[in-house]
């Protein structure tokens, strides 16, 4: 075996021990524990996909310039009020956000040992926006 | 970061760091950085690129232009220290995509897509 498929071996395995490390954080684990709890409040769920949709109408129809923009823009705050005031929603977005930030963090802390960004090298290419 | 996290990403960075297509990826980097010549291209390129969409927006682009500008694409394209450094980039995005792989199927999400920095639009 080469050295090189020695290397990337021991890669992947060094991977999977620090997506295991990143699963035992309070961060991690938090997201978990609401995502569990969305899958089983049916209510939460329907807003969000609701609050989802009018956001993506509201983007469409803003670029073929609709005729019930202001409309179209009073529901789609009163669906964001919901959305804040509903408790699981309100603890999936802290809890997605906590994690995020400890990810970049990670990723920054890879970034500045590694001499090159791990995670803008690797994601998948995008358009922007 | 807690002690635990940041030992599993040390050890990680350690393992990346012995790895040969990424320490080939930093040489050609460094390579690119610092290559006189290809800099000089890059820089009049930028420049051509400005004149070029001013140009375009006064209406007054001809087709020398166009093709001044296409010429000067190609050479910073084909310019030896800028091929080694794109052979060596999708090199290692094929090395670091294989760990993001190992990393995002334990997570159950992108975790690149996740952790990169905002894209600035």
């Amino acid at each position: 075996m080469s050295r090189s498929t020695d290397t990337t071996q021991d890669m992947t395995a060094a991977a999977r021990e620090l997506a295991g490390a990143i699963a035992e954080t309070a961060a991690y684990r938090e997201f978990e524990q609401v995502s569990s709890a969305l899958r089983n409040d049916e209510q939460a769920r329907q807003l969000l996909q609701q609050f989802q949709q009018a956001q993506q109408f509201a983007q469409m129809s803003g670029g073929w310039g609709g005729t019930n923009a202001a409309n179209q823009q009073q529901e789609l705050q009163q669906l964001e009020q919901q959305v804040i005031n509903n408790p699981t929603l309100s603890r999936l977005f802290k809890a997605q956000e906590q994690m995020i930030a400890m990810l970049k963090e990670l990723n920054e802390y890879m970034t500045e040992r590694l001499g090159f960004d791990f995670a803008e090298l690797t994601k998948p290419a995008g358009g922007c926006c | 970061m807690d002690a635990e996290l940041q030992q599993a990403a040390d050890q990680f960075i350690e393992t990346l760091q012995n790895n040969d297509t990424i320490a080939q990826f930093r040489s050609a980097r460094e390579a690119f950085d610092n290559d006189a010549e290809l800099h000089e291209l890059r820089s009049r390129y930028g420049a051509l690129v400005e004149e070029f969409q001013q140009k375009q927006a006064d209406g007054t682009l001809t087709q020398e232009d166009i093709n001044e500008l296409r010429g000067l694409q190609q050479k910073v394209n084909a310019h030896p220290t800028a091929t080694a450094m794109i052979q060596a980039q999708n090199d290692v995005q094929g090395v670091l995509g294989d760990c993001n792989a190992a990393l995002s199927n334990t997570l159950g999400f992108d975790f690149a897509a996740t952790a990169a920095p905002a894209a600035a639009c």
